[in-house]
C-alpha cells in the first residue's frame, strides 16, 4: 500500500509539472487577416430533398456576409435528392447540367462543395477554412463581367474582358444563377414550400464544357442565349471563371441588368 | 507484489471499455434483432394540399460502445435514401440498391423515403434492409423498414412464415409465396428467390461466414459452417 501511494504521489506531482501556467490573452490565437486579389469560387451541390443542404445554404449566405464580393457561390441541384420539373406552381431546380457536374466532381453525399476546384467535394465543416486558404493565393488574372437582358429579343448577354500579367493558356465558364426562387425544400424535419433559394445554377453560357483560352493581354468574349420562362432576369447573376488543371484561376461575376420599360 | 498487480487488474478493468451489446431505438422503442419497421401513408407528409402525400423518414439511434459502427444497406426500390450529416442516394448494383459506411455512436442514422426523385408515384410498397455491425460478431443487429403506399385503414395480407435452421438448412413452411433474401454481413446479396409452401434451402453452397436471411418480413442471422 505504501509503495502504491508514493507512485501515486509521484504521478500526480508529474501532472502537475506539465501544466503551463497561459495567460488568458495568449489562449486566444487569432488568424491573420486576409487581403484577396482574387474571388473564389464555390461549387455548392444540393438537393431540394436533402434535409441537411439548408444548412449548407446558410453557410454559404454566412460566407457571403464575411467575404463579400471575394466569394461566388453557386448552388447547383443534382443527384437522387434534387427534383426536375414542375411540382404543381414550385419550380424543381435540378438540370442536366448539374446531373453532368455532380458527376464529374464524384459527388456522393450533398451538401457538399468544392471549393476553387482546387479539392475534391468537401463536407460542411471543411468549407470555411477552405475558402480562406483560397483567398490567401494570388493570380495573375483578372476578369471583369458585363450583363444585361433584352426583354425585345428575350436574350441575356454577357460580356467577359480577362487580363493577366503573363500569358495563361485556360478554360472560361460563363454561368447564370439566379437569387430569390421561392419553391419546395426540407430543412431538416419541415416540408417547405415557400423556401428561398438563392444564387441557383441555371445554365451555361458556353457549353457544359467551357471554352478554350490564351489570355494574354487583354481578351474579350461575349456570350448570349435566350432566357427561359420561368428565369426572372432581373433576379440573375452571370458568373465567370477561368480554371486549368491546378483550379480556378479567378472568378468574377455581375448582375444582369435589365433596362426599364420606357 | 499480488496486492499492486490486483489493484491495477482492477483499475484495468474500470477504465476498459465494456462492450455493451449493440442497440438500436427508433422513436423512443428499441430495435429488436428482425424487427420491421413500417412506415405507413400515415408517415407520409404532405406539403401540398391536396396532392399525395410523398415522403416519410425513420430515424435510428445507435448505441454501442465500440468506436464506430459499421452500416449496409440494401432496398429492392430507388425510394429510400439515408443521411447522417451529408444525405446520400443508395446506389443500383444488380437488382438491388446498396450502401454501405460507418458511423460513430449515438449519431442518427435517418432514412428516408420519397417519390420526388422518379417521375410516377409507386404504387407497390418497398422494403430496405439494415445492418449494423459494430466488430462484435454476437452483437450485430439486422433489421427491415419497409414503406406502404396504401391509405391508412387498408390492412395488408401478412404472410404466416414457420422458419427454422440446422445444418446449413433453411427449412420453411409459408401460406404464401414469399421472398427469401441471404445477405453478407457486408449487405452483398448472396441468395434471391421466391419460396412457397414446404420446403427447405441448402446454404453450404455459400461461403462459410454469418448471413442475415429475410423471409416474410422478418429477419435471421445464421451461420454457414
Amino acid at each position: 500500500m505504501k509503495k502504491i501511494q508514493i507512485l501515486s504521489a509521484i504521478v500526480l506531482a508529474a501532472a502537475a509539472m506539465g501544466c503551463d501556467d497561459i495567460k488568458e490573452s495568449d489562449r486566444y490565437i487569432p488568424l491573420e487577416e486576409v487581403h484577396p486579389v482574387r474571388a473564389v469560387l464555390i461549387e455548392e451541390f444540393t438537393g431540394q430533398m436533402c434535409q441537411n443542404c439548408p444548412d449548407g445554404h446558410r453557410m454559404l449566405e454566412s460566407l457571403k456576409k464575411q467575404y463579400g464580393d471575394s466569394v461566388i457561390p453557386v448552388s447547383i441541384h443534382a443527384t437522387g435528392q434534387a427534383i426536375s420539373g414542375m411540382m404543381g406552381n414550385l419550380q424543381g431546380l435540378k438540370t442536366d447540367d448539374g446531373d453532368i457536374y455532380s458527376s464529374r466532381h464524384k459527388i456522393d453525399g450533398i451538401p457538399a462543395a468544392v471549393i476553387d476546384r482546387s479539392s475534391g467535394p468537401l463536407n460542411l465543416a471543411q468549407w470555411s477554412g477552405a475558402v480562406r486558404e483560397e483567398l490567401k493565393k494570388d493570380t495573375p488574372v483578372k476578369i471583369t463581367v458585363s450583363a444585361s437582358y433584352d426583354n425585345v429579343s428575350n436574350q441575356i448577354t454577357a460580356d467577359i474582358d480577362m487580363k493577366s500579367t503573363k500569358p495563361v493558356n485556360c478554360t472560361l465558364q460563363v454561368w447564370l444563377t439566379e437569387d430569390g426562387i421561392v419553391s419546395y425544400q426540407v430543412d431538416g424535419s419541415q416540408h417547405l414550400i415557400d423556401y428561398v433559394h438563392n444564387h441557383v445554377y441555371r445554365a451555361t453560357m458556353n457549353t457544359v464544357n467551357g471554352e478554350s483560352v490564351n489570355i494574354t493581354d487583354v481578351t474579350t468574349l461575349s456570350y448570349s442565349i435566350e432566357a427561359d420562362s420561368k428565369w426572372i432576369p432581373s433576379n440573375m447573376t452571370a458568373v465567370a471563371f477561368v480554371f486549368d488543371n491546378s483550379g480556378v484561376l479567378q472568378a468574377a461575376s455581375a448582375p444582369v441588368s435589365v433596362a426599364m420599360a420606357e | 507484489m499480488k496486492k499492486i498487480f490486483t489493484t491495477l487488474a482492477l483499475a484495468f478493468a474500470c477504465v476498459a471499455p465494456s462492450f455493451a451489446a449493440l442497440t438500436a431505438t427508433y422513436d423512443g422503442k428499441a430495435i429488436e434483432y428482425g424487427d420491421v419497421v413500417t412506415l405507413s401513408a400515415e408517415d407520409f407528409k404532405s406539403a401540398f394540399p391536396g396532392m399525395t402525400p410523398f415522403s416519410a423518414e425513420a430515424d435510428f439511434d445507435i448505441q454501442t460502445d465500440a468506436k464506430e459502427v459499421a452500416f449496409s444497406l440494401s432496398a429492392d426500390c430507388p425510394y429510400f435514401q439515408y443521411c447522417i450529416k451529408q444525405c446520400f442516394d443508395l446506389k443500383l448494383v444488380g437488382d438491388e440498391y446498396t450502401a454501405s459506411g460507418t458511423i460513430k455512436p449515438n449519431e442518427v442514422l435517418q432514412i428516408h423515403v420519397n417519390f420526388m426523385g422518379v417521375d410516377a408515384l409507386p404504387q407497390e410498397a418497398g422494403e430496405m434492409h439494415i445492418i449494423l455491425d459494430n466488430g462484435n460478431e454476437s452483437d450485430m443487429l439486422a433489421f427491415t423498414v419497409k414503406f406502404d403506399t396504401k391509405p391508412a385503414g387498408v390492412e395488408g395480407l401478412e404472410t404466416a412464415v414457420k422458419a427454422s435452421y440446422r445444418n446449413n438448412v433453411l427449412t420453411y413452411s409459408l401460406d404464401a409465396p414469399a421472398t427469401l433474401a441471404v445477405y453478407s454481413i457486408t449487405g452483398a446479396v448472396a441468395l434471391n428467390r421466391t419460396v412457397s409452401g414446404n420446403g427447405s434451402v441448402d446454404f453450404s453452397t455459400l461461403p462459410k461466414g454469418i448471413y442475415v436471411y429475410t423471409l416474410g418480413g422478418k429477419a435471421n442471422k445464421v451461420l454457414v459452417k
